[in-house]
Order: structure tokens, then sequence, then C-alpha cells
């Protein structure tokens, strides 16, 4: 029986799965997206806000004003540019060299730097000059008010990043964010100040602190995160939901009714209801399980139909198959079985068998008396097999049975019968016929043969013999055929042997057929064998032969032996009963 | 119209004879030729096809003729006494 958690993977467990991998990523994409993006618009919102206060100080400062303290700062710094200092002491003596700047106009450009630098929020606001020599930079003003600040002559490298600077002095520094442990992350832009000749005299830096809109960068990231992932997961359990509904219920109910399909008929059929559960399973999903399910629905229904008309023909199967054995037994009943037939005539011996190939055999013998003193045997094979030749052979046996008369002409006989078969013979079947009436009196044996194999005989000690007959015409062949009627004498002691074309027709696995002389072997091995034994002997010698190839043909024996003359009641010349 | 039988008519193979035969018939032959060189074994079923045959060309006033008929095969025609009914020329 097949269990309902044989699945290694539930559809249920699939679809979690696949979500879960598609949510992560769709999540994860989503977050790289829009930080990118937020990203983006900050740098861009960074630059331009650094650039824009540039461009105001520039406008704002007196460019010859710049050119002028420019010059006071380098004549003293470009005489020994980038200097190193051993103490505090040194850098200090350094720096007061530049003292002599802090005029009145120098103020007045400090404190406008400061403004700007205040009113815009910006971290650092300086002007600064470049030696491409030394590939330093040298403050010339900052306007920073704190002890932070970068005094004149203060000194700093440029970054490998600026070099394009002393390429092209006129393209200024070009915004770049920097991330240091001094000043956290910044946002750093040069703008070039020209002089009346056109050329670059110094740049005004603007340094602008990004840490807080990192620290906001991450909060919305964090954000960010927590809000998809959410969504996310509700979106997921949306789904699951939807595959439990629109998948797993179904396909369930469809396996379920599947699995109980057999049982649940024979328990409807008990109650008297019929159809299925699969009949009445209600899946509305209007996609291909829908389909899948009407499929079912329509299978159950054509299984229950196929179910009952195969019932149906299997009982009328049944019934034919129980009257067919009815027939056999018939058939059998209509043989005389009952040996010895004849247990108070002691002047002859009589035994006959017959083993049918199908069900219901075409052979046939018979044995009665015509008269106290005439004993009639037959043996007939009917051609074809099974019904139609059983039916044709109760035709033939009994219109023989009626036919034989004493006094009548075995010829006579045949004749008749001939051309009532002939009349209602439809199936155009025939009858090979041998009929023999023993005169139990004199010995003499009249026979008649329609086409049937030729008798044996055994006479005295010569052993079995084929008797030679005029062959005739088969019955049923062919209407007024005459068939002639042959005689000879038996002594007391004479056996005749009937058989049908299935003992020498017999046939072996390699198809080699048991044959005449086999047959006459036996029979003379045997040849002082009563009936009774002979012909089981014979049978058992057929059977050996064929060694357990299938029978084809119906086999049939008769053997009569004639053992004594019947006593006449000297008075009235009749026959009378011996003993 | 010449036709030829199987090696052995028996219940498997007469039914197809008899279908050949009674097809050639009904088609308006009247003249039929067996070939029975190749045949060893006949079956009272093939005999049943032979004598239908017969009859039908009879009642036509057809001709249908066995020939080549093999020994063991005439034996069985004339112990059934069907030498007397069908046509046979060797």
């Amino acid at each position: 029986m097949l269990k309902r958690w044989w699945y290694k993977w539930s559809l249920h467990q699939k679809a979690f799965f696949v979500g879960l991998v598609f949510t992560f990523f769709v999540a994860v994409s989503a977050a790289l997206v829009s930080y990118q993006m937020y990203s983006r618009t900050m740098d861009r919102y960074y630059r331009t806000l650094s650039e824009n206060v540039a461009q105001t100080a520039i406008s704002i400062l007196d460019a010859e004003q710049v050119e002028e303290y420019t010059e006071q700062v380098t004549d003293i710094y470009l005489e020994n540019p980038a200097p190193e200092f051993a103490d505090e002491e040194e850098e200090a003596a350094y720096l007061r060299q530049y003292d002599f700047i802090w005029d009145e106009t120098y103020e007045q450009m400090f404190e406008t730097l400061e403004k700007i630098k205040t009113a815009n929020n910006v971290l650092s606001l300086y002007i600064i000059h470049v030696d491409s020599a030394s590939k330093t930079c040298v403050y010339i003003v900052d306007g920073d008010p704190t002890e932070n600040a970068c005094l004149p002559g203060t000194w700093d490298i440029i970054y490998e990043q600026n070099y394009g600077i002393f390429e092209n002095p006129e393209q200024g520094f070009p915004t770049y964010i920097t991330n240091t442990e001094e000043f956290g992350w910044l946002c750093t832009t040069g703008v070039p100040v020209f002089n009346a000749d056109g050329e670059v005299i110094a740049y005004v830096m603007v340094d602008i602190s990004m840490d807080s809109m990192m620290r906001q960068r991450y909060v919305y990231m964090a954000w960010m995160c927590v809000i998809i992932c959410g969504v996310a997961l509700i979106m997921l359990m949306f789904f699951l939901y939807m595959v439990k509904v629109t998948l797993e219920r179904p396909v369930n109910a469809l396996a379920n009714a599947a699995l109980s399909f057999i049982e649940d008929r024979e328990d409807r059929e008990k109650r008297g209801a019929g159809g299925s559960l699969l009949e009445e399973l209600h899946v509305h999903t209007g996609d291909e399980l829908e389909y899948l399910a009407d499929s079912m629905k329509q299978m159950a229904k054509d299984i229950n139909l196929f179910i009952d008309n195969l019932a149906a023909v299997t009982a009328e199967k049944e019934r034919i198959g129980a009257e067919l054995d009815i027939a056999t037994h018939i058939q059998a009943a209509m043989l005389p079985c009952i040996f010895p037939a004849f247990p108070d005539r002691k002047e002859f011996d009589l035994f006959a068998s017959m083993n049918p190939a199908k069900e219901v055999g075409g052979d046939f013998y018979d044995l009665f008396m015509v008269d106290e003193r005439h004993l009639a045997i037959v043996i007939a094979d009917v051609s074809g097999k099974g019904v139609p030749a059983a039916l044709f052979m109760v035709i033939g046996k009994t219109l023989i049975k009626d036919h034989t008369q004493p006094g009548v002409n075995l010829g006579d006989v045949f004749y008749s019968i001939n051309n009532i078969l002939c009349e209602s013979n439809s199936e155009e079947l025939f009858i090979t016929a041998f009929e023999g009436v023993l005169d139990l009196v004199t010995g003499e044996f009249t026979y008649v043969n329609a086409g049937h194999d030729m008798p044996f005989i055994c006479r005295g000690d010569s052993g079995f013999e084929p008797y030679k007959t005029k062959p005739c015409f088969v019955l049923a062949g062919m209407e007024d055929i005459s068939y002639h009627e042959g005689r000879t004498l038996l002594s007391p002691g004479d056996k005749v042997f009937l058989y049908t074309d299935g003992v020498p027709e017999a046939t072996n696995a390699a198809e080699e057929m048991y044959g005449l002389e086999r047959m006459q072997r036996i029979l003379n091995e045997n040849r002082e064998a009563t009936p009774e034994v002979l012909l089981p002997i014979v049978r058992k010698d057929v059977e050996r032969f064929v060694a357990g190839a299938p029978q084809f043909d119906d086999i049939t024996m008769l053997c009569l032996e004639y053992r004594e003359a019947m006593k006449l009641d000297d008075d009235s010349g009749n026959a009378r009963i011996s003993g | 119209m010449e036709i030829k039988t199987e090696k052995r008519i028996d219940a498997a193979s007469a039914p197809r004879l008899d279908a050949e035969l009674t097809k050639l018939i009904d088609e308006g032959e009247r003249s039929l030729v067996v070939d029975m060189s190749g045949t060893t074994y006949i079956s009272s079923v093939g005999l049943r096809a032979f004598l239908s045959a017969q009859k039908k060309m009879n009642k036509l006033k057809g001709s249908m003729v066995l020939t080549h008929v093999q020994p063991c095969i005439m034996e069985i025609f004339e112990v059934t006494g069907f030498g007397g009914v069908l046509t046979i020329e060797n």
C-alpha cells in the first residue's frame, strides 16, 4: 500500500525553500541597488555643495589680495620647501617667520573665509599654493579661529591621486572622498584662483565632514534591510498560503481519493450507492490542476463503467463455462460407459473408451443389440471440434441407432441417414462412421464404412490385420450417396478393433505421428488380452509416444471379442437368451 | 487459376484454405486447380474445406481439380471416400 509520507520533499517544503532563496536574492539586490542610489545621490550632493562653497569664496575674495599674500608666503616657503622639524620649538620658530603677514587686509580675508565656512557648515575652508617641484602645498590662509587652524607656512603633501594638478593646474582638485583616523570621512574640493593674467595662483580648498552622513547611511542601510526582510517574509507567507490552497490541498485530495478508489467503490456498492469519492471531488482552481482532477474524474467514471461491464462479461463467461461443463457431462453420459455393457451375454466381450481433446468432442461410439441375436457396434468421428461437432454427433448417433433395424441392409441405413443429415447441415460438417452388426449365431459380420479408418481384425492366431473394406463417402457430405454393405465371417475367439484417427495421428513433440504400424504392433503384442485390458494398454502406449505433447484430436477405441456362437432354440427358430 | 496448398492442412491452417477457396469462387472463378504437391497432412477440417468448395462448384457447373496429390494424402482421400467426390488428377 502506498503511504502518504513516501515523498522526500513535500510541495510545501519545496515552495518554502524556493521562496526563501528567491526572497533572499530579491532582498539583497534591492538593498544593494537602493544603497548604491542613495550613496550616489549623497556623493553628488556633497560634491555640488563643496564646489559651490569654493566658488562663493572665490567670488567674494579679491584675487589681487590673494596673489599678494601668496607671493609673501611662497617667498619664504620656496627658499626651503617641505622643511622637517626636530621638535615643536623648531616648528614654532619656522611658523613665526610668517607672522608679519597678519595685517588688516589679511584679517579681513580670514574673517570672510570664516563666515562662509560657518554659514555653510563646512569643516574647513582655506587657501593653498601648490609647489610642483616639491609636490607639496603650503597654506596661505585658513578660515579657522580654533587652535586646530593651519597657520600660514604650514605645508602638506599632495596625495598621489591628485598629481594631475601639476600638468593641468586649471582643473583644480576634483572632489574626492577620504577616510582618515584624524578627520574621519572627508569630502574635499579645490577650485583654482586666477590672477589678471589668467594664471593659477592658488586654490580655495573646501573640506566637508561626511561623518554624520555616513552614520545615516548605515542607519538607512539597516532600516532598508529590516523593511525588505519584513516585506519579503510577509510575501513568502502569502506565497506558501497560496501554494497550500491552490496546490497542496487539491493534490492531496486527489491523491487520497485515488488511493482509496477501490475501497471507496466497494464501500459504496455495499450501501447501494453508485459512483465514488473521486467523482464527487470539487477542484475549482481554474488551472491545470482542475484539468487533472476532471481527467481523473472521467477516468474513475470510465473505470467504474469498465468494471461493471467486466463483471457482466465475466458472469456471462462463467455461465457459458458452466453450461459447457454440463454439455461435457451430457455427452459423456450419452456414450455407453458401464462395462460389461451386457453382463448376461457370454457370447461376446466388449470394451470402448473415448478421451476428448477439448471439453466437448466430436468422436463417438455406440453398442447396442439390434435384436436378440444381432449386436451392433458403431464408431464415428465428426469433422471439427467443440460444441457444433458435439451437437452434430448427437444427431448422428441417434439416427444410426434408430435406423439400424433387424433385417435392414446397412447400406440402406447409411443412405437414409446421410440424406437426413445433409438436410440439416448448415455448418457443412461431416461424419466418418463405421458400423458393424454381428450375428451371434452364425458369426457373420456385416458392416458399412462411411469414410472411416479401416478396422483391425484378429483371426485365430494370425494376429491383428487391417481389414480392407470398400470405402464409401463420409456421412452428411453430399446427398444421394450410395453405401455398400460388406460382410465377413468371424469365428469364436476373433477380435475386431475399431478406432478413430486420433490414435494413428497422435503427434509427439518432434511432430512424428504414432501411425498404424505402432498400433498394430502393440495390438499384436497383447492379442491374448481381453478388450477391457487391451484398450488401456494401447492408450498408455500412445501416451508414452506423445510424451506430454498436447492432444489435438479425440482418441476413441472400441474392441469386440466374439467368444462363442449363440445357441438357437430349435422349436421356434428364434434366438433365446442364454445364461 | 491455380493455387498451392500448405504443408499441413490442419485445424490451424484449414480456415485460411477455406477462406481462399470461398473467395476465389465468389469472385467468379469456375476452373480451379489446386496443386497439393507440398501437402503431407490433411485433417478432417481440411477435407471439409475441399468438400465445401466442391459442392459450390457442382452447383455453379464449375470445376475444381486437385493435382500432384502425395500418396499419403491419396490414401486419406480413398479411405474417406473423398476420392469418388473430388476430381483428382495425378
